[in-house]
């Protein structure tokens, strides 16, 4: 298992009580997202819809777009940044 | 900006902001330092500007007595990333309550603009009266502090956005330039002008490289006093960035709170054309004068789909890293960026092309353009004209004006230019006036006078809400196809504890874009103005600052029939979205007496 670092802004944030970055173990993106909801359950109805991850939400491992690598089952090494955000934001 | 008593915690009225007051009909000039009341002057932006506001009653736009007040933010001017945000208020001459009577609004704008007023001097400018001849105002700074003189403008009359950035770039060095456009030239026909400011890539390219302070027809008002533009000249002054301040900017340029803004590859969506597609996904994207067919029409205007034909570079303001500005180019035959062709944001291109049925990018960069050299607000014209072709859709046999309809780009190419010229005022007043005079306000998209920016009404009822435009000042259009959920307590908190809080960045001089949680704006002000600020003060700064601008909405005459949404939305509802439909007339109406139910005793102590 591999330590990674979450990052979130605004409303992310918010939901999981303020922490703009959560550290976790995982060695995938989906399970890395698991552990994040499990530590911060007020997320969980956000970041999964139906059991499936939410299509509003863009997840990046290193800058890149996640769903360009192997989405969900990308391997995440450790000291990796995996950041989350919303897909439509103002402009 | 400055602190007289040298305290670490420095009381409001020991900050004093340095305004300049131009009388246009007399040419008189009063510089003076003024001590600050609140938190919300300390910071400055609209959270000042609203308390001078509603200092005079105004019972039209269009009056001496109105001021055009040109503000910046605490962060205007400094090294914080995106700290370059201008603040254009006054009572509107579009945004208007049903009895008739103006409201207070602000937009805003980024560009150089704002650090050159700031280094020259200056926190804010007050514009009185009106000038009987066009005039541009010159604001420098001197030897023993700011200047600021009026000159004869008469060379910029009639020349577009750009045209009067580049005649006075050639006479001013060292400056930088806010002007309107013909639109605003022509403020008795068109309410609707915006503000253009200048980028140092425009003035560097000579591209049309504006930004704009679009919203509520600010440039209308310096239309309407006579005052064709405005120069800040003053020596660039950077100051020493601390490792605070480094790691701060590293965190704005790199982190998830712009990461929507930049490119993709570095870590970012692509800015915000890319709404399209995660709203594409619920088919929410407007078309059709916001009336989505649940088909796979609005993929046209996708950016994959226009990169295949047009070559799109990422430019920023200046010394921004998120590199917002997504430019798109004629392509070259060796694939690279040939001549230029228009800026494609998420509002502008949505609501000039998927929601009039446009779909050739040459098109719709054409009238993107045209928008903006006019120097119209891209929403309220967008929104605006679809709204005619609805209607001439609607009535074939009595169509309006030239008779466009969806899709024709000729024809709404004429309505566009013709409104920014002064010569279609039906148009140029808006949608609200247009579609009550025709008795069909039903599917007009606008809300309290505003026209809807580029998401769906079906989907937000905190639209009612929003105080300067739908989408900057109430954080709630997206939440729907986000979270889906349809409870009363989730709105009540979304609209009365969440949304409202956007605005933060319209009183510090930060942009949006650059996504900063309240610790960032809290180091933000710490490191460049020595200012100890909690985020309690913040948030409670911001918060009054927002509902001052609905005690000034209901001054103005709003009453509970202007808080509303068109009234398609509960009339005929959409049944190609695909997300929950619960908007109904019960719903909206429990809705509003909970929002109230909060709002009200604050504003009410406000008030007192």
């Amino acid at each position: 298992m591999m330590g990674v670092r979450i990052e979130l802004a605004h409303m992310l944030a918010d939901l999981a009580g303020g922490a703009d970055t959560v550290e976790v173990e995982a060695d995938t993106v989906g399970a890395a997202l698991r552990a994040l909801t499990a530590r911060h359950p007020a997320l969980a109805a956000l970041v999964w819809r139906d059991g499936r991850f939410n299509d509003q939400l863009v997840a990046f491992l290193n800058r890149h777009d996640v769903r360009h690598l192997q989405a969900l089952d990308t391997p995440v090494q450790s000291g990796d940044r995996l950041m989350l955000i919303t897909a439509v934001e103002g402009g | 900006m400055r602190i007289v008593n040298g305290s670490a915690t420095p009381q409001p009225a020991d900050v004093l902001y340095r305004r300049c007051t131009i009388d246009l009909g007399s040419g008189a000039v009063r510089i003076e330092e003024v001590p600050c009341a609140n938190l919300e002057d300390v910071l400055g932006g609209f959270g000042r500007s609203f308390q001078m506001l509603a200092q005079r009653e105004i019972k039209a736009a269009y009056v001496p007595e109105n001021r055009l007040i040109v503000n910046t933010g605490l962060l205007t001017g400094t090294d914080v990333m995106t700290g370059l945000r201008t603040y254009f208020s006054a009572y509107s001459p579009l945004k208007v309550s049903s009895k008739g009577l103006p409201s207070a609004m602000w937009s805003a704008g980024s560009g150089k603009f704002g650090s050159k007023l700031k280094w020259a001097g200056l926190d804010e400018v007050i514009f009185e009266g009106r000038s009987a001849t066009p005039v541009y105002a010159v604001l420098s700074e001197g030897p023993d502090g700011p200047r600021a003189e009026l000159k004869p403008a008469d060379a910029l009359r009639g020349l577009d956005t750009h045209e009067k950035i580049m005649h006075l770039a050639g006479d001013y060095p060292d400056a930088h330039f806010a002007v309107i456009g013909q639109a605003g030239e022509a403020y008795e026909n068109c309410y609707m002008a915006a503000v253009a400011m200048s980028t140092e890539n425009q003035l560097k390219s000579h591209d049309d490289k504006c930004r704009y302070a679009g919203r509520g027809g600010m440039g209308s008002m310096m239309g309407y006093k006579n005052l064709l533009g405005i120069v800040a000249q003053a020596k660039d002054k950077l100051g020493k960035l601390t490792p605070d301040l480094r790691d701060l900017n590293r965190a704005i340029a790199t982190g998830p709170g712009s990461a929507k803004f930049r490119e993709t590859g570095k870590g970012g969506t692509g800015g915000t054309w890319s709404n399209y597609e995660p709203l594409h996904k619920v088919h929410v994207v407007p078309e059709l004068n916001f009336r989505p067919r649940g088909d796979d029409q609005p993929v046209k205007m996708m950016r994959p789909e226009i990169e295949k034909h047009f070559a799109i570079k990422a430019e920023s303001c200046w010394r921004c890293g998120i590199n917002c500005h997504k430019n798109v180019y004629e392509r070259t035959p060796e694939g690279k960026p040939g001549k230029y062709l228009a800026k494609f944001d998420y509002e502008p291109v949505n609501l000039l092309s998927t929601n009039v049925g446009l779909e050739d990018g040459h098109e719709v960069a054409d009238v993107i353009r045209l928008v903006d050299n006019l120097g119209m607000d891209s929403i309220s014209i967008g929104t605006t004209v679809a709204y005619v072709l609805d209607y001439n859709q609607r009535h074939p046999d009595k169509p309006l004006f030239n008779g466009a309809t969806f899709g024709q780009h000729a024809k709404i190419h004429e309505l566009i230019d013709q409104t920014g010229r002064g010569k279609l005022p039906e148009i140029g007043h808006g949608v609200k006036r247009l579609s009550e005079s025709l008795h069909e306000p039903g599917y007009a998209m606008q809300v309290k006078g505003l026209e809807l920016p580029a998401y769906i009404p079906d989907t937000n009822p905190g639209y009612a809400w929003a105080i300067a435009g739908g989408h900057m000042s109430m954080a709630t259009f997206m939440l729907l196809a986000l979270q889906g959920d349809t409870s009363m307590d989730y709105w009540v908190d979304a609209i009365t504890q969440k949304g409202l809080y956007q605005v933060r960045d319209d009183l510090l001089g930060s942009c949006k874009f650059a996504g900063m949680n309240h610790k960032m704006a809290l180091t933000a002000l710490k490191e460049v103005t020595g200012l100890d600020v909690t985020q309690d003060e913040l948030l409670a700064a911001t918060r009054r600052a927002f509902l001052r601008g609905l005690v000034l909405e209901q001054r103005q005459g709003y009453d509970d029939a202007d808080y509303t949404l068109p009234a398609q939305v509960f009339e005929d509802p959409n049944p190609n979205l695909g997300v929950p439909s619960f908007l109904t007339p019960e719903f909206f109406s429990e809705l509003k007496q909970r929002v109230w139910a909060v709002f009200r005793p604050e504003m009410e102590q406000l008030s007192a």
